[in-house]
């Protein structure tokens, strides 16, 4: 075949050549030119990322015959180097490590290592994908690794150096192979294009380098792909069409339906993603990819350096991500990881990706505690508001105090404990009290408390009701040892012990029904169950409160 | 059979033409798509027009011209040139003789019939295609042991991965690889293709909404049906049953599908002798589980996205009874669930505990109302 593919034809030459390993070349060049070049290296990094590529040039620089000695500038033009670039070489021998990987051929290799290089200086082995080597065949290297004779060097390539024992790991000078950032990549793939004189839009290069991952050959076979499609210019529009990658238009309208927790939408987009020919494990890898852009807008601002977006698309994200809230982003992102791997291990995985994404979709939003109290403070700002609400609840509370009186007997003991003012006098105080707390509790829990009422006082117990919009703030009131404080901080300004209990509106009308039709029977069956041991554990335990009793029949 | 007549996977081909045409052909490709969307066909037939003699032309679309040696060679099947490579070929490596029922795809078949044979030259063509057929299967020490030949193969070497799951491929082996992408194919095609199959409008548009654009295994099913494995008879009963069972009943129930699974797997047994026993079992109760979720999956959709959308559209009443049992968050947890126990079959579990389990979490909404 008279063509090779891009990674090959242009694999780099010199050490100057390679892109993103900077400190990697400088330490092998310094090396060569001071001479103090290892017996055996250990090159580390994830595909394509130049470890072979690394491994040929350090062989031609070792082993060029056009000078004397080691060279930093290999010529590529003698025999060695052109025998090496084509792998061909006598004396530097590239062992696919994979398929050599028992003892046998590592014998062997020993055998041979004594001899003289025939031609060069140096006999040098390149043993690629080393971690596939057998515990034995690494045994086996071990003693000549680690006093090779003098004209024998090694070099191993591998992706997954925890494969390769600790005892090689220290016989060899080991370099990890940083993954290639994006823009070096956008940058050697234009070099490439406008090398082969390919015509080109500037809006392909971007998302293609994003789409190599940190890998020089991932970008390279596909921009092999995109110029094999055989349409010019290049542009992005063919990413979608022929790579079969994502349709940015459409992912983004999936999160925008989840956003809007359009549960309709939101399958009506994943089934418009799957006929475009997606892939399920696809769709999930670029939720969470562009998910992780909206956590980034989110949390450093549509301008963040950590981005790899185009303008127009950094504005989408941040319209986008005003739909989420951070903790809700981090939920989604670790659920599709998750998700990720019961997709991979199923054939018909179409069913749970929908149930995911409507789990999502259908999921309360979570809130976060700053804007939650940010609204609040806004709330308080509008007071033209409050009163309103505040209206409703005096008006529940006055339709439910009667049907709760004739009930107040016999649930028993509704004295009003000496020195304590009525339930009257408490709201007359109400405005008071929240200054009080204001000061000795803060803001932020006086805020939570602006919109609430006491509405019954019954045996030191002081029932505080919120609206039914309310129902967080109630919830916030009564978790992080709120309660105790409010509770000592009410029990000293009326000089006698107060238990405070929250409930909502809705609940109070909701309790007030069955109250109605409550028979004396009940109540005393009320007072039983209450008194009953294991209620009563109940009680204790979790801090609960009984809200009502109902017949099983 | 030749290029022109592979089935609704024009992207795919035009891909392959442009890349013929352009003279910029990689040295090996990953086809992917889902099972049964004509991967296979479509890469002996580009491997037959790349092993042609003299291809055919026409407005840049190459295609074998079926007469020449080569062709004529190709179609009985014996051409020298072109090698597939299967997991059952490990029956024929040297060391493991008699090794019938491969699950991976071993390193020995990968070594002696693709890595020593690649480097010796084409026979009678001026190429050499190797084609591996299920290279989800691969395991890491094959893969690995592929990556030297499938980064710089000779120059006469094409070397095709047929995959239906990509992401179990190693990051090195796709990066050394060109994927097409196969797409599903639309639903009315299939069904028209299975009524030509000789199956009724009802049982044909079932099965071709449950293979989800997989004509290959809209196929399989409809020749179990034919053969008389009552697969949509079964489908038909399960999803009355599961509209209305109770606690009590889950445990005949579970019998019962152990048993209807038993009656697919030995139908299929009839049609693919083959294929391993256990294998098939296997594919069979999967079949089960895939009846059940898509009844959940309706029973979700119903509700939100209209009755037009789901796929048991001939029991909708069911569906709709299913669905007031569970809400759409309720169905898409337990859709989870049953795509548990499909991995468990993988795994071993004894068949009965897996139905038993199953239903039994389906029904356990129940006793919390209760």
């Amino acid at each position: 075949m008279a063509y090779t593919v891009l990674a090959r034809k242009y694999r780099s030459q010199t050490f100057d050549d390679v892109i993103g390993q900077n400190p990697i070349s400088q330490t092998l060049k310094n090396a060569i030119k001071t001479g103090k070049v290892a017996h055996a290296y250990l090159f580390v990094g994830t595909r394509g990322v130049g470890k072979t590529t690394m491994a040929r040039i350090m062989a031609k620089s070792l082993n060029c015959l056009a000078g004397d000695a080691p060279t930093i500038e290999p010529c590529c033009k003698c025999e060695s180097c052109v025998a090496i670039n084509l792998g061909e070489d006598i004396d530097v021998l590239e062992i696919d490590g994979a398929s050599n990987n028992g003892v046998e051929e590592v014998r062997k290799l020993r055998e041979n290592a004594i001899y003289r290089p025939a031609r060069a200086r140096f006999k040098i082995y390149i043993i690629d994908e080393v971690h596939m080597l057998s515990s034995g065949a690494f045994n086996a290297l071990l003693k000549i690794l680690e006093e090779p004779p003098s004209h024998v060097k090694f070099i191993f390539a591998t992706t997954e150096p925890n494969k390769v024992i600790p005892t090689i790991q220290s016989r060899c000078q080991r370099f990890d192979f940083n993954n290639i950032n994006p823009n070096l990549i956008a940058g050697q793939l234009k070099s490439i294009l406008e090398q082969e004189k390919i015509k080109y839009k500037e809006d392909l290069v971007l998302p293609l380098a994003k789409m190599a991952n940190g890998s020089m050959r991932d970008g390279l076979s596909l921009l092999d792909r995109v110029i094999s499609i055989g349409v010019e210019p290049l542009t992005a529009g063919l990413l979608e069409e022929f790579l079969g990658c994502p349709n940015s238009e459409k992912i983004y309208n999936l999160i925008a339906k989840i956003g809007d927790s359009d549960a309709a939408g939101t399958l009506v987009a994943a089934d418009d993603l799957i006929t475009a020919g997606l892939g399920e494990v696809q769709i999930t890898d670029s939720l969470v990819e562009y998910m992780r852009d909206l956590m980034v807008v989110k949390s450093a601002g549509t301008e963040s350096e950590l981005l790899v977006l185009t303008a127009e698309q950094r504005k989408q994200a941040g319209r986008l991500a005003e739909k989420f809230d951070i903790a809700a982003l981090v939920y989604n992102i670790t659920t599709l990881e998750r998700l990720r791997w019961a997709i991979k291990n199923s054939d018909t995985p179409r069913a749970l990706l929908d149930a995911s994404l409507l789990r999502f979709a259908l999921s309360e939003h979570f809130l976060n505690v700053d804007e939650l109290l940010s609204q609040l403070k806004t709330g308080t700002a509008r007071q033209g508001v409050v009163p309103i609400k505040k209206k409703q609840i005096a008006d529940h509370n006055t339709a439910v105090a009667p049907v709760d009186a004739p009930a107040a007997p016999v649930t028993d003991k509704k004295t009003d404990l000496p020195g304590l003012n009525d339930i009257q006098g408490i709201k007359n105080d109400w405005q008071n009290v929240l200054q009080i707390i204001t000061a000795k509790l803060g803001k932020g829990t006086a805020g939570l408390l602006i919109s609430a009422e006491p509405s019954r006082l019954e045996a030191g117990l002081l029932t505080i009701t919120f609206p039914a919009s309310a129902e967080v703030r109630k919830k916030m009131c009564e978790s992080n040892g709120r309660t105790a404080q409010i509770q000592s901080l009410l029990s000293e300004h009326y000089g006698t012990d107060l238990r405070l209990k929250f409930e909502t509106a809705v609940n109070g009308e909701a309790q007030a029904a069955p109250a109605v039709g409550r028979s004396k029977t009940t109540g005393q069956k009320r007072a039983e169950l209450i008194n009953d041991p294991a209620v009563k554990t109940i009680l204790m335990g979790l801090d609960a409160t009984v809200t009502g009793v109902e017949d099983d029949q | 059979m030749s290029l022109k007549e592979i089935f609704c996977q024009d992207n795919a081909i035009s891909i392959l033409q442009r890349g013929f045409a352009a003279d910029k052909m990689p040295h090996a490709y990953i086809f992917a798509g889902a099972e049964g969307v004509g991967k296979f066909k479509a890469a002996r037939e580009w491997a037959k027009m790349l092993l042609c003699e003299k291809p055919v032309i026409e407005k840049d679309f190459a295609d074998s011209c079926g007469a020449c040696e080569s062709c004529r060679l190709f179609e009985a099947d014996s051409h020298p040139d072109f090698n597939l490579i299967y997991k059952e070929l490990l029956e024929f490596t040297k060391d493991n003789k008699g090794k019938k029922t491969p699950v991976d795809l071993a390193i020995d078949v990968i070594r002696e019939f693709l890595i020593e044979k690649i480097s010796t030259k084409p026979t009678l063509s001026k190429r050499k295609v190797y084609v591996i057929s299920e290279a989800e299967r691969l395991n890491a020490s094959s893969q690995n042991a592929m990556l030297k030949a499938l980064e710089e193969p000779p120059d006469y070497c094409t070397i095709i991965l047929l995959c239906t799951r990509t992401e179990r491929l190693l990051a090195t082996t796709k990066s050394r690889c060109r994927t097409i992408r196969f797409l599903r194919i639309d639903t009315e095609k299939i069904i028209d293709r299975l009524k030509e199959m000789g199956l009724e409008g009802k049982k044909a548009q079932y099965f071709a909404q449950l293979s989800q654009g997989s004509l290959g295994q809209a196929c399989q099913w409809a020749r179990l049906e034919l053969a008389g494995a009552n697969i949509y008879k079964t489908k038909k009963e399960l999803l009355g049953s599961l509209a209305t069972y109770k606690l009590a009943e889950c445990l005949t129930l579970a019998e019962q599908l152990l048993e209807n699974g038993k009656k697919i797997a030995a139908a299929w047994q009839e049609i693919e002798s083959a294929t391993s026993k256990t294998d098939i079992n296997r594919k069979a109760q999967k079949i089960l589980i895939q009846i059940i979720i898509s009844a959940l999956h309706d029973a979700m959709k119903i509700n939100i996205a209209g009755p037009q959308t789901i796929i048991n559209s001939d029991q909708q009443a069911q569906i709709k009874s299913i669905a007031e049992r569970f809400s759409s968050e309720q169905s898409a947890e337990k859709i989870a669930d049953a795509y548990k126990t499909m991995h468990w079959i993988e795994s071993n579990v004894n068949e009965k505990l897996i139905f038993e389990q199953l239903l039994l979490n389906l029904v356990v909404s129940d006793i919390i109302k209760v």
